[in-house]
């Protein structure tokens, strides 16, 4: 290298550094090297984690010392989610509110509440259907009990709702399906609706969840979760208004309606009571009395924990509309239906 | 950081709105200071559902009061300022004959509570799905809130058969009109229970097929008891000329969710219609076209709006248990309140003084523009007019059709229009000339000259004046014409005349664009006529209406 090159290196540096101390730090995306750019981001990143573990570090240091001193840990922080940033909404219903209670004494599903009626259901297809779809529908039988199959045939959906309050069927459901896939849901409500359209997605059949579990018939205890708003209150009611009201707790079995961004997730378990050992790691650092541990693998100490077996299906909802009556898309009333209108903002939630 | 706060709204001026429930409640709102979030301050009744509204009407007195309709068949009378009961009637059920052969129930789907004023005092007009109207006195409480009998002043069967829904009553108070599913749109005289009019279907669709009378929703327009604008399940809005003809004088498709509520505003053209998906919009009813929509966010259906009397608002509630306050002027949404159940209806109440609406439009009128309306074509009365309409509206009709051969006329005869110089003087002679041909008596005449157009029309006339009449009046209006023609005042005020003529006058659209735009021509005046000074004044007439749509 000749020096003249070497002096041109140097004050072309020099003038990078300058430049550095002029702009401040180059950001990686300010590299035009793809190479450079990558290794200068895995630095940045590599900073980055050190400094959260450091963060870590000294945030449990503190909080053991806090628990040594007696006193009260620093709270931790939580962290912010789509969730708890929700916009604020108004219509999230107030349990002791008159006129609430007052309504839902009235409204469509009150008859089930007050042990009227007990549900029975209708579950059908849509008039084109598959394999998937009917095995779905197979599923579907194992997890409502008192819920009767009927081929769809050509009949349209006004007939059938005729011909189920006639049976004295208290809800019907309807699986649509695209390209052999289930991708609609509806519910409708008997005789007087409402009649809810769910977008069907992410459906998971019992036999391809892994060591999935055999539902017994015993009737399922129900979990309704963050149905919280006005609207969430009326659908939940109605997917309430599907199962029995009395479970049978022997049978140990759980559906689960769980509400999270206005996605329904529905899941579909059993769960068992287990006593359990603890496992003390300290036992192991006393070595030095053999006697104290003896007596203590004689007693060891029992948890119950619960287990879960997933009994399947799974699969997510999404409201699309409610509708006021029973089915009538075309002359129907509706109590809610999805406008785009309403995604302006990723923190506003319906259900 | 994410945005985690709500855009605040503009806020709503100072209201008072009265909104009813399916619960039977009743909660006032209003806004606090001179602009804000509307607020309910009050909440009457207690949530019973057997006692849920159905219809609410507010009297056209000064001092207004307020009649709720129940689900229990029995019709309140409130105060509407402080929500004390004034008096309670049942509402007749019909015999049980009647009731059990049809699928309509007793319930009642309107409700009228007349003013003080009307013929027959303070009375309510109800009418049940089965279509029993019932006109009723009002009577004092007894002691246990009973009434203490029920005074019906008259009572008729609207419909044999099916299921009415709607029920509107128009300004006069004498005349009310009745529509439902399988009902179409009738004029009954209150007075005597007679049916004055009724639709027939519309014509069959291109498909060949009819589609059965299903009006869910009806109203007035501020044109006495003429125009009835009504709205169809089958998502369609509708213009009825009583006056003129049985079928609709106008047809639109809005959305495709059925309408279920229509409310009029006092311009007297523009109509808001709200449907059963929640879509709300604002339409010319004269043309049809569509104003624009009202956003929002309205999840549920519609089953009310209201149009404040005098600030520029409409309230709006339904099923998604939102009260909404949106403005007519940017149709921007001012406020919104959550108000739990679903609600049925909502009302404004004023208790300023204001004028009946009619009043109001007339009124407008008169400050935007003061009006010197010639004695020929401003002594409109009754009759006289709709002929007038009539003779004008073949008169158009006869100017679409043979507008090319007009325009050949109009080269031959451009001439002796010269005279006339500005557009707005050319207007008034037209319309001038189509009183006097309508005062006369001869639309024949009009038709005789259908190559002529409107304007060659009215010449002809003018020169068969000349010609042939030699008496005093005449000659006095075209002195009159040539008065108003020397000053610019009179010509600037008069297509306004001719626009407030229209207004009324639902006519084919062209037509209405013509008159539509002259009316805005008064002021854009100053701009036009250099504009056509350097036009060839046979060109002139050719480009006449385009010129106006464009300016416009």
């Amino acid at each position: 290298m000749g020096k003249r090159q070497r002096e041109e290196e140097q004050a072309f540096e020099q003038e990078e550094r300058e430049a550095d101390a002029h702009a401040g730090v180059i950001l990686p995306s300010q590299i035009r090297n793809k190479c450079k750019r990558s290794e200068a981001y895995a630095k940045v990143k590599q900073e980055k984690k050190k400094i959260k573990k450091q963060k870590i570090k000294q945030r449990d240091a503190a909080e053991k010392e806090a628990l040594e001193l007696g006193e009260v840990p620093p709270p931790r922080k939580i962290p912010r989610t789509i969730e708890n940033t929700r916009e604020e909404d108004e219509t999230l219903a107030q349990p002791d509110d008159e006129e609430l209670q007052a309504e839902e004494g009235a409204d469509e599903f009150s008859n089930y509440f007050k042990h009227d009626i007990t549900p029975k259901v209708l579950l059908t297809t849509s008039q084109a259907n598959s394999v998937p779809t009917r095995k779905f529908c197979q599923d579907l039988l194992t997890v409502i009990p008192n819920c009767f199959y009927y081929k769809r045939g050509t009949y349209n959906l006004k007939q059938i709702v005729k011909y189920a309050i006639n049976r004295e069927f208290t809800s019907i459901i309807v699986i649509n399906e695209n390209r052999k896939e289930p991708n609609g849901m509806l519910v409708v409500n008997l005789p007087e609706g409402p009649t809810a359209h769910f977008k069907l997605s992410s459906v998971v059949l019992s036999k391809s969840i892994k060591g999935h579990g055999k539902a017994t018939r015993h009737q399922p205890e129900l979990i309704l979760n963050n149905f919280t708003t006005r609207l969430g209150h009326r659908v939940g009611r109605m997917f309430a208004s599907l199962f029995p009201q009395d479970p049978n707790f022997r049978g140990r079995r759980a559906v689960t309606f769980h509400n999270q961004r206005d996605f329904i997730f529905f899941r579909h378990h059993r769960y068992i009571f287990e006593s359990k050992e603890i496992k003390e790691k300290k036992e192991k650092l006393n070595k030095v009395d053999p006697k104290k541990a003896k007596e203590k693998k004689k007693q060891p100490k029992e948890e119950v924990i619960a287990r879960l077996q997933e009994c399947g299906p799974r699969f997510t909802l999404k409201m699309m509309s409610l509708q006021h009556g029973t089915f009538d898309s075309k002359y129907g009333e509706y109590e809610w239906i999805h406008k785009p209108d309403m995604d302006t903002s990723r923190r506003r939630f319906f259900l | 950081m994410p945005r985690t706060l709500k855009v605040d709204l503009p806020g709503v001026p100072r209201i008072r709105a009265l909104c009813s429930d399916s619960l039977g409640l009743i909660k006032v709102i209003e806004t606090e200071g001179e602009c804000g979030a509307p607020k309910v301050i009050a909440r009457w009744g207690d949530p019973d559902p057997q006692q849920g509204v159905i219809c609410m009407s507010l009297s056209r007195d000064q001092s207004p009061s307020l009649a709720v309709a129940r689900k229990s068949s029995t019709v309140d009378v409130i105060d509407p300022v402080n929500g004390l009961l004034e008096s309670r009637l049942v509402v007749p059920k019909s015999s049980a004959e009647v009731a059990s052969s049809r699928e309509a129930s007793d319930a009642v789907c309107g409700l009228h509570l007349f003013s003080e004023k009307s013929p027959w005092g303070k009375a309510v007009l109800t009418c049940t799905e089965l279509g029993d109207a019932v006109l009723q006195e009002l009577s004092e409480l007894n002691d246990e809130q009973h009434p203490k009998g029920d005074h019906i002043l008259s009572r008729w069967n609207v419909s044999q058969t099916g299921t009415v829904l709607c029920m509107a009553v128009d300004e006069s108070e004498q005349f009310a009109v009745f529509g439902g599913k399988g009902v179409d749109v009738s004029l009954w005289d209150i007075k005597n229970g007679s049916r004055i009019w009724n639709a027939k279907a519309p014509h069959r669709d291109n498909l060949g097929l009819m589609s059965p009378a299903w009006v869910t929703a009806v109203t007035f327009l501020n044109d006495g008891h003429r125009k009835v604008v009504v709205g169809t399940g089958h998502h369609q809005v509708r213009l009825y000329d009583t006056s003129s003809q049985r079928r609709p004088v106008l047809a639109f498709d809005y959305g495709e969710a059925p309408v279920r509520t229509i409310t009029k505003d006092p311009d007297g053209f523009s109509v808001y219609v709200g449907t059963g998906a929640g879509d709300l919009a604002c339409f010319d009813i004269r043309t049809g076209k569509l104003l624009g929509g009202f956003k929002g966010k309205c999840a549920g259906s519609i089953r009310s709006v209201v149009r404040h009397p005098t600030l520029p608002l409409i309230a709006s509630c339904g099923l998604d248990r939102f009260l909404r306050i949106h403005s007519t002027k940017t149709r921007q949404l001012l406020g919104s309140l959550f108000l739990k159940q679903q609600l049925v209806a909502v009302l404004f109440h004023t208790t300023e003084e204001k004028p009946t609406s009619t009043n109001t439009t007339a009124q407008d009128v008169s400050t935007a523009h003061p009006l010197n309306i010639e004695p020929g074509t401003s002594s409109e009365n009754g009759e006289n007019a709709s002929e007038k309409r009539k003779s004008k509206r073949q008169a158009e009709e006869d100017q679409q059709d043979k507008k090319e051969k007009k325009i050949r006329q109009k080269k031959k005869l451009g001439e002796t229009e010269e005279d006339i110089t500005t557009n707005g003087s050319k207007k008034t002679k037209k319309s001038k000339s189509k009183a006097e041909k309508a005062q006369r008596g001869d639309p024949e005449e009009v038709e005789q000259h259908p190559v002529l157009g409107v304007e060659k029309v009215k010449q002809a006339a003018e020169e068969n004046e000349e010609v042939q009449v030699t008496n005093g009046e005449k000659t006095k209006k075209k002195k009159k014409r040539q008065t108003s023609e020397a000053d610019g005042e009179g010509v600037t005020e008069i297509p306004s005349a001719t626009n407030g003529e229209k207004a009324e006058n639902p006519l084919k659209k062209r037509a209405l664009e013509v008159f539509t735009s002259n009316g805005k021509g008064a002021k854009d005046q100053g701009s036009l006529i250099p504009v056509k000074k350097e036009m060839k004044k046979s060109k002139l007439r050719n480009q006449d209406t385009d010129l106006m749509v464009r300016t416009r």
